[in-house]
């Protein structure tokens, strides 16, 4: 007999011959070690490919629970919940008892104050990495945002509907031809220091990043400086957009001044408006707003003239110079002092009737409406604490059912383990925190300010819907059942929402429950997109 | 084939308990054949639903994993068939001519034995689906080539074919992929 072929030998090593034919090639087997190496090496290829297959530890596979979730279950996520709001409220009880001086209240970063220092730190001492830290990030996140937007696109190209290709093309239209990109001065040092001497004129928006940005010189489209100290003593024909911890305007701008800051002083003319947000903010004496001012911080002064009115919303409002139309503050304290001039209406809302106090020498020459804040009742004593849940409710519930309409995959997602908790709340975490700030950078190189904001856009509605997809999970463990038993879809969103409501509300530990149940919603929701979208991973 | 030992699952074992230790291989299964996660864990929950209320007419003298397994399998077909891909599927291009019975590479036993069982998994889910499905059918669900060929609504040859030919080809992604590994 001549030698076997391969597909004979394959079909005998799976022992599928016909009786006959496998006695037939048993007995060639006896005599031909060709064939016989040939069967052998079939044979445990077979076996092997036995062994990898059902090798079930090496798949990826969602955790093994009871398929519609189980009461355990939800013991699982409440305990874990219950106990991290538990710690994380005793450990913010604790930093709150700790009295400090008045004068290092600025260290807690459980008070305003601290908080605001605890950020400026943070942004300054990312910025203050000097103009190459800040470059490269720009760099890199540029880089990264086109690497994204070309993979997301070819992705969507090829698995994606019409309509998603047609909202990429839209972004993509948008990053290529944004007019931001257009007439840009951008500017860095290496010691930080970036000035605009008297005698330069700058004809374009002028983009500063440093450790100390003075402008002594003229621009004559905007002002963008990202810096510790931000001082303007020149002329800008544009806005003045500024970022820092301390940002001082003392020249002159045309348009207006949008600052951000620990302090944000204007002590020059401005010809249109002033809104400022920070710790200490004021117009000083001397200084002339010729639109409105908004500011907002924890203390306001008012020294200088606006032009039309002034909105304070602190919690101490000074008032020294003149407004000319009205002044609406909503302060824990107002000071009209000599020698102010209001020549429109003083509307204060405060919390106590003796907060406002006009002093002799100053004026009003409208009415003086002070609107006194009374102390919040209890909210559960109140109907429109109801009234607002229920709403709630009712939103989150259409949400929640045409979001589990559209992705099915969302009403199957499982925290039965401890693995699975971390891991959702790991991710939850991270995609809370890193999202904003990812998205922040990449508006920032401003050819990624439509994805920066449509990645903010879509973090905004990735938090709000969190919840409703762990009320999902929570509604199923609850209701429990399996098979033809298991609750409907809609019943059990609406018995998870209810004791998510119940959750959040809860005194003293509602809060931090709705924080975290929100992050486990986001983590959960983010694992199980991930696995949608990589269906070919690791089978 | 290889004889598979199975634990037998009384007819009144609690539903839940089937559920957990059967969830992993029968969603397996499903990814294998689907080649899709997402799909696989639609249609796993779709075949526990079907074990459930076909839970009376399994016979206990067959092992139970087996028969959930059937079920698994036949889902997934349907699945397949509804998908509009499965005559093409199946059907076999060229003729069974023995030079095309051998023109892939030898065995590789040796060279499968050393692989990892991640990169033999990843091989099989690029495989083309008559291929990949026939191939799951026997080294994945034990099934013999009459068995596949019930499943598939094939001929018995054509069974033997695909297999053969989806090893052949396997092994040729294997080896390609050790060489592209070796020279990076």
């Amino acid at each position: 007999m001549a030698c076997l072929d391969e597909f004979t030998c394959s079909v005998y090593a799976d022992g599928e011959l016909t009786e006959a034919e496998a006695s037939q090639v048993a007995k060639h087997l006896k005599t031909c070690g060709t064939c016989c190496e040939m069967v052998e090496a079939l044979r445990c290829e077979s076996r092997v490919l036995v062994e990898c297959l059902q090798d079930l530890d090496g798949c990826e596979c969602p955790a093994v629970a009871a398929p519609e979730g189980s009461v355990a279950s939800l013991a699982k996520v409440g305990a874990f919940t219950i106990a991290a709001a538990t710690v994380i409220r005793a450990a913010l009880g604790f930093l709150g008892s700790l009295e400090l001086p008045a004068s290092l209240e600025w260290l807690d970063p459980t008070r305003t104050a601290g908080q605001i220092n605890l950020a400026m730190n943070a942004i300054t001492y990312v910025l203050l990495g000097g103009g190459s830290m800040v470059e490269s990030i720009l760099n890199s996140a540029t880089l990264i945002a086109l690497n994204l937007l070309a993979l997301i696109g070819v992705a969507m190209l090829l698995r994606r509907s019409i309509a998603m290709t047609a909202m990429l093309s839209v972004i993509v239209f948008l990053a290529l031809f944004s007019s931001s990109t257009y007439a840009l001065d951008i500017r860095k040092s290496d010691d930080g220091v970036i000035t605009v001497p008297q005698d330069e004129t700058i004809d374009d928006t002028l983009v500063v990043f440093g450790d100390s940005v003075n402008i002594d010189g003229t621009v004559n489209g905007d002002l963008i400086a990202f810096a510790r100290n931000v001082s303007v003593r020149g002329m800008v024909k544009g806005n003045v957009i500024g970022f820092g911890q301390h940002v001082t305007v003392e020249g002159t701008v045309q348009g207006s001044i949008l600052g951000f800051g620990q302090t944000v002083q204007t002590r020059g003319h401005v010809t249109n408006n002033v809104y400022g947000f920070g710790q200490n903010v004021g117009i000083a004496t001397g200084a002339e707003v010729s639109g409105n001012a908004a500011l907002f911080g924890s203390e306001t002064d008012i020294g200088g003239s606006i032009g039309h009115d002034l909105w304070a919303f602190s919690g101490r409002t000074d008032v020294r110079g003149n407004v000319l139309h009205n002044v609406n503050a909503y302060s824990g304290r107002v000071t009209v002092s000599a020698p102010a001039r209001i020549v429109g209406n003083l509307s204060a809302r405060v919390p106590r009737n003796d907060s406002v106090r006009v002093e002799p020498g100053a004026t009003v020459g409208g009415k003086t409406n002070i609107q006194v804040t009374p102390p919040a009742p209890n909210r559960f004593a109140t109907f429109s604490f109801y009234v607002r849940q229920i709403i709630w409710l009712a939103a989150t519930f259409v949400t929640g059912l045409i979001l589990f309409w559209l992705f099915p995959a969302l009403t199957r997602i499982n925290l039965d383990s401890a693995r699975a908790l971390l891991t959702a709340a790991g991710i939850g975490f991270l995609a809370a925190c890193a999202t904003p700030i990812a998205a922040i950078i990449i508006c920032v190189t401003l050819i990624g300010l439509p994805i920066g904001l449509t990645t903010l856009a879509l973090w905004i509605l990735g938090l709000y819907l969190a919840k409703i997809v762990l009320a999902g999970f929570l509604g199923r463990a609850l209701l429990g059942g399996q098979g033809e038993q298991r609750p409907s879809p809609a019943l059990a969103l609406l018995a998870g929402l209810v004791l998510v409501l119940i959750a959040v509300n809860l005194p003293f530990v509602g809060g931090i429950i709705n924080f975290l149940l929100t992050l486990l919603g986001l983590g959960a929701m983010i694992v199980t997109v991930y696995r949608r979208q990589s269906p070919q991973t690791a089978v | 084939m290889y004889a598979s030992v199975e634990p037998q699952a009384p007819q009144d074992q609690d539903f839940a308990d089937i559920y957990k230790a059967h969830y992993r291989r029968v969603f397996n299964l499903c990814r294998y054949l689907l080649n899709s996660f997402d799909a696989a864990e639609d249609a796993t929950h779709e075949v526990f639903l079907r074990a459930q209320r076909k839970l009376e007419s399994y016979d206990p003298s067959l092992p139970f994993s087996s028969w959930l397994l059937g079920i698994a399998s036949n889902h997934c077909i349907d699945l397949l068939r509804r998908r509009g891909t499965e005559r093409r599927l199946f059907e076999l291009e060229g003729s069974d001519s023995p030079e095309a019975r051998s023109a892939g590479p030898s065995p590789l036993g040796q060279l499968l034995a050393a692989e990892r069982g991640d990169d033999i998994r990843s091989a099989l889910t690029e495989l083309p689906e008559k291929y990949r499905v026939p191939l799951v059918l026997a080294y994945f669900n034990e099934l013999s080539y009459d068995e596949i060929a019930r499943t598939l609504g094939l001929a018995r040859n054509n069974v033997a074919t695909l297999i053969f030919r989806g090893k052949q080809q396997l092994r040729q992604k294997l080896q390609k992929e050790k060489r592209s590994g070796l020279s990076g």
